[in-house]
Order: structure tokens, then C-alpha cells, then sequence
């Protein structure tokens, strides 16, 4: 158990270093070149894992909805209903979790390798920042991924959803999109893509910071994938609380 | 003239670097020897701001550096060049790619005549790191650094892992390099013989401290132990 001090620490480094390398790349921006070769890299390697996770994470989310609907009659409001809590609750987090292990752990593997095998510093001597030149595209890179993968992922629900439905839960593909414009409202939208933009924001900033820090021998690069790992899942759950509860709390002040 | 004046380094409370001493001028060589985990690297690293000092001063042609401050420290680093134990070369990069990271135009000119002083040829370049032998890496490295014409180079362990071939490559390097640019070398090695041969001085560390510094042969007649075993290492290697 790490104490709260070291913890607290810990945020605050994260927080700094984030800020800094976002700072640099508004203020020195980034090669389109360099941007797209980074995003290439990540979204390809990616890219199966995130369609495979939409389709099924859409799929056993009507198949469980399906089962509350079905005592009451209600199937017909499956796509409704399926959809939006997808794309406004577990979608963006199951998703977001898959991409955590996928790109996350690579990112900070690589970066943990170049920092204890002298990479970084090498560049520190050429005279260059290794903050501009390495960590500030590569964040940015997997931010934007990591975000249009999820946005892509959480499309890729819908179908799953549509898919298990009319071969399994008897509900036509015509039956299940009748009812998504009644439920989907233009706030479910908004929520899925502010969540899967801070998970995006959270993936990259978190694996670039972990590697990015990682001294000592070999063993200390797989520490650093494994603490990038966890601590990235829990941030996915508690920002995902943190947005929901504001959400809830707007909504309720609306209403009033 | 580079100097260093009490450098203390600790690790968490281990003490790497007690007080250490070192002064080199330009066209001189020195070579930095000391069993392993003794803090040779650190001491490098230390000298160019990599790893800021606990305590003590680094002074170069007279003007004492501030590691904590990166702006400056760029100017320090054009002055005073390191080669990385290991080779420290962007694996995403290609060999020629390394070698122009950051580079401006016109040091480039020097290229050709580092890869021959290295005997490289330039085929290779075209090619990544993980696709060459690791003296191949070291190479380029050297030449990464050479292509800067720094005052002062500092190489760590600059033949171990090399064959005997490629070790006398590299020492005529650093004789070229110091013969041509005046440049000022510290070298860290296990390397005893060529130390001998190639050193205007040389320092043994253990413990922390500096525990012997002078002439080549001043070294070879010594009668510390530590020194001893050292030469005796020599000796069997020669035989
Ligand atoms: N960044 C670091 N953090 C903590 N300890 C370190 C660090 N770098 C080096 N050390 C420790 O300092 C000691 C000297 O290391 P080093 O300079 O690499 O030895 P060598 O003389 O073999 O080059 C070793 O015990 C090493 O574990
Ligand atoms: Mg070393």
C-alpha cells in the first residue's frame, strides 16, 4: 500500500509533466508528418481490438437489457434503450479499458525502454528536449487515437447490438434502430465523446508519464507497464464516476 | 579546461561519488578506471547535468555549469560531448537518421572522415539499430558525438563488448580525435592496456573516492593492492 503522501506526489507529477508537454505542443505545435506516422502506428495496432470490444461489448449489453425488457413486454424499445445506456455508460469504459491494455502498456514500454537505455538522455545531448521532440507527439498522437478509436468503437456497438438482436433476441434490425432516436438524445452523444475524449487524455498521459519516468534495470520497464496498467484503469472508473455524477447533478439542477 | 571540484552524489543513502576530484585539459586524455558499480557512469553523467551533483562544482573553460537549469546546460552539452555506455541510438531511426537527429547543415562535413576513423562504411546507414551488430551501434554512436566537434568527449567504456580489432580502431580514434581537434578526452574503460597506452593520466575510483591519479606508469608501479589486481587482470589477458 503506498502511502497517501507518495500518492498525492504522484498526481501532482502527472499533473505538471502533463501540462508541460500539452503546453509544449500548443506553443511549438507538431509536424503533420510526425503526427500521422504516431497515429498510424497506434491506430493499426489497435484498430482489430477496438472493432472486436464495440461489437461484443454491444452485443452482451442488449443481451443483458434484453432481459430486464422481456418480463414487461417491452422488447420492442431494446434498441432504444441498449444503445444509450451504451454509448453513455459502459461503453466508453469496457472499450477504454481494452485500449488501456493495448496501447497504453505499449507506449509505456517503449518510452520506459528508451529512458534506462540512455535514448532520452542521448537527446538531452544533441542538444534537444526529449519532452518536445519524443513525449509531445507521442501524447498527442495517442490522445487522438485513443479518442477516434473509442468514438469508432462506440459506433461499432450499435451494430454488435443490432447483430446478437436479430439472431438471438428475435428483434428485427428495423425494430432495433426505430427507437434510437427517441432514447439517444443529443446529451447521450455528448457524454460518450467527453468520456472517450478524457480516456483518450488519460491513456496517453498517464502510459507517456510512467514510461517517460521509469529508471534502474529491465525489470523496472515491466513495473512500468504494469503501474500504467493499473493506474490508468482506476482513473478510467473514477473520471468516469467524477462525469457521470456532475451529469447527474446538472440534470437534477435543470429539472428543479 | 574541464574541471571538477568535490562532486558528491548519493542514491538514496548509498554515497556513489565522495568528494571527487578531476581536472583535464584540452588534448589530453584521461582515463577513469574502477571495478563495476563503482560510479563511473554516474560521474559522466554527473559532468554534462544528466544527473544533477549533490554537492561540488563542474566548471568548463571557466565557466561553472548549472544543472538545473536545461537552457544552459545545451550550450554546456555542445561543448562537452558523451558517448553512452550503451548505444544509445533512437531505435525508431535509422542509422543515418541518428546521426542527422538534430544536426545542423554544415556538420555534416565531417561525416565521411568519422565513419572512416571508425571504419564504417557508409552502406550501413541505410540500415535500423536492431539490424546491426552492437559494435556497429557503438560506431555510430561515436560518430553521432565526433559529428558535433565538442571541446571535450567523454566515453564510456568505449571498447568493452568489442573485439580486439575493433578495440584498436577505437583507440586510434580517440588519438586521432585528440591529435586533430585538440580535443580533450576522459575515457572510462576496464581497459588496462590500453590505458597504458593511451593515457596522459589515469585515475582509479573505489568507494566513492578517488584512491590513485597519475602517470601511466606511475600506475604500473604502484604497489596499492586494488592497483595490483588490477595489472594483474592485465596480465592475464595478455597472456
Ligand atoms: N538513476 C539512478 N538511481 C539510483 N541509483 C543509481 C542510478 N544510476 C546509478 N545508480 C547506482 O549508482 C551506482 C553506480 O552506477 P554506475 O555509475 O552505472 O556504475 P559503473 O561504474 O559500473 O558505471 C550503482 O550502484 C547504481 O545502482
Ligand atoms: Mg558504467
Amino acid at each position: 500500500m503506498p502511502d497517501l503522501k507518495e500518492l498525492m506526489g504522484s498526481i501532482g507529477n502527472w499533473f505538471l509533466f502533463s501540462k508541460r508537454v500539452i503546453g509544449l505542443f500548443f506553443r511549438e505545435g507538431i509536424s503533420r508528418k510526425v503526427l500521422i506516422q504516431q497515429m498510424y502506428q497506434v491506430g493499426v495496432r489497435s484498430m482489430v481490438t477496438t472493432c472486436v470490444a464495440g461489437i461484443f461489448v454491444g452485443a452482451i449489453l442488449a443481451i443483458q437489457i434484453n432481459l430486464q425488457l422481456k418480463d414487461f413486454g417491452a422488447q420492442s424499445f431494446l434498441g432504444g434503450l441498449s444503445t444509450s445506456t451504451t454509448i453513455r455508460n459502459l461503453g466508453p469504459v469496457l472499450i477504454a479499458f481494452l485500449l488501456s491494455g493495448r496501447v497504453g502498456a505499449f507506449s509505456s514500454a517503449e518510452l520506459g525502454t528508451m529512458a534506462i537505455t540512455d535514448q532520452l538522455n542521448a537527446i538531452r545531448c544533441l542538444g534537444l528536449n526529449p519532452l518536445a521532440v519524443i513525449i509531445m507527439p507521442r501524447l498527442v498522437a495517442l490522445t487522438i487515437s485513443s479518442f477516434l478509436l473509442l468514438v469508432l468503437g462506440l459506433g461499432l456497438t450499435v451494430f454488435g447490438g443490432i447483430i446478437i438482436s436479430s439472431i438471438y433476441l428475435n428483434v428485427n434490425p428495423l425494430q432495433f434502430v426505430s427507437h434510437i432516436p427517441q432514447f439517444v438524445s443529443g446529451s447521450s452523444i455528448f457524454i460518450g465523446v467527453l468520456k472517450s475524449f478524457l480516456f483518450g487524455l488519460i491513456i496517453g498521459t498517464i502510459s507517456c508519464f510512467v514510461g517517460y519516468k521509469t529508471t534502474g534495470g529491465a525489470e523496472e520497464v515491466g513495473r512500468s507497464v504494469r503501474r500504467t496498467a493499473v493506474v490508468t484503469l482506476v482513473s478510467i472508473i473514477v473520471i468516469d464516476f467524477l462525469v457521470s455524477f456532475v451529469v447527474e447533478s446538472v440534470t437534477q439542477l435543470i429539472m428543479s | 579546461m574541464l574541471e571538477l571540484k568535490s562532486i558528491t552524489k548519493k542514491f538514496a543513502n548509498k554515497v556513489v561519488l565522495n568528494s571527487v576530484n578531476l581536472r583535464l585539459q584540452r588534448s589530453q586524455i584521461l582515463f577513469v578506471l574502477g571495478r563495476s558499480g563503482v560510479g563511473k557512469s554516474v560521474l559522466l553523467k554527473t559532468i554534462v547535468g544528466l544527473i544533477p551533483q549533490d554537492r561540488g562544482e563542474v566548471w568548463i573553460n571557466g565557466e561553472k555549469t548549472d544543472p538545473l537549469n536545461e537552457e544552459k546546460m545545451v550550450t554546456v552539452r555542445q561543448k562537452c560531448g558523451l558517448v553512452f555506455q550503451m548505444p544509445a541510438l533512437l531505435d525508431s531511426l535509422t542509422l543515418q537518421e541518428n546521426l542527422e537527429f538534430g544536426l545542423e547543415g554544415n556538420q555534416k562535413s565531417g561525416l565521411r572522415k568519422y565513419l572512416d576513423w571508425v571504419q564504417l562504411s557508409e552502406g550501413v546507414l541505410s540500415r535500423y539499430p536492431s539490424e546491426v551488430s552492437f559494435g556497429t551501434q557503438k560506431k555510430v554512436s561515436v560518430v553521432r558525438t565526433l559529428l558535433r566537434e565538442p571541446q571535450f568527449i567523454l566515453f564510456d567504456e568505449p571498447t568493452t563488448g568489442l573485439d580486439p580489432v575493433s578495440r584498436e580502431v577505437t583507440n586510434q580514434m580517440i588519438r586521432n580525435v585528440v591529435k586533430e581537434s585538440e580535443t580533450g578526452c576522459v575515457v572510462v574503460s576496464h581497459d588496462i592496456q590500453s590505458a597504458i597506452e593511451l593515457a596522459n593520466s589515469i585515475m582509479l575510483l573505489d568507494e566513492g573516492r578517488v584512491v590513485f591519479e597519475g602517470t601511466p606508469e606511475a600506475f604500473r608501479n604502484s604497489d596499492q593492492g586494488l592497483i595490483r589486481s588490477f595489472c594483474k587482470g592485465m596480465v592475464v589477458l595478455d597472456a
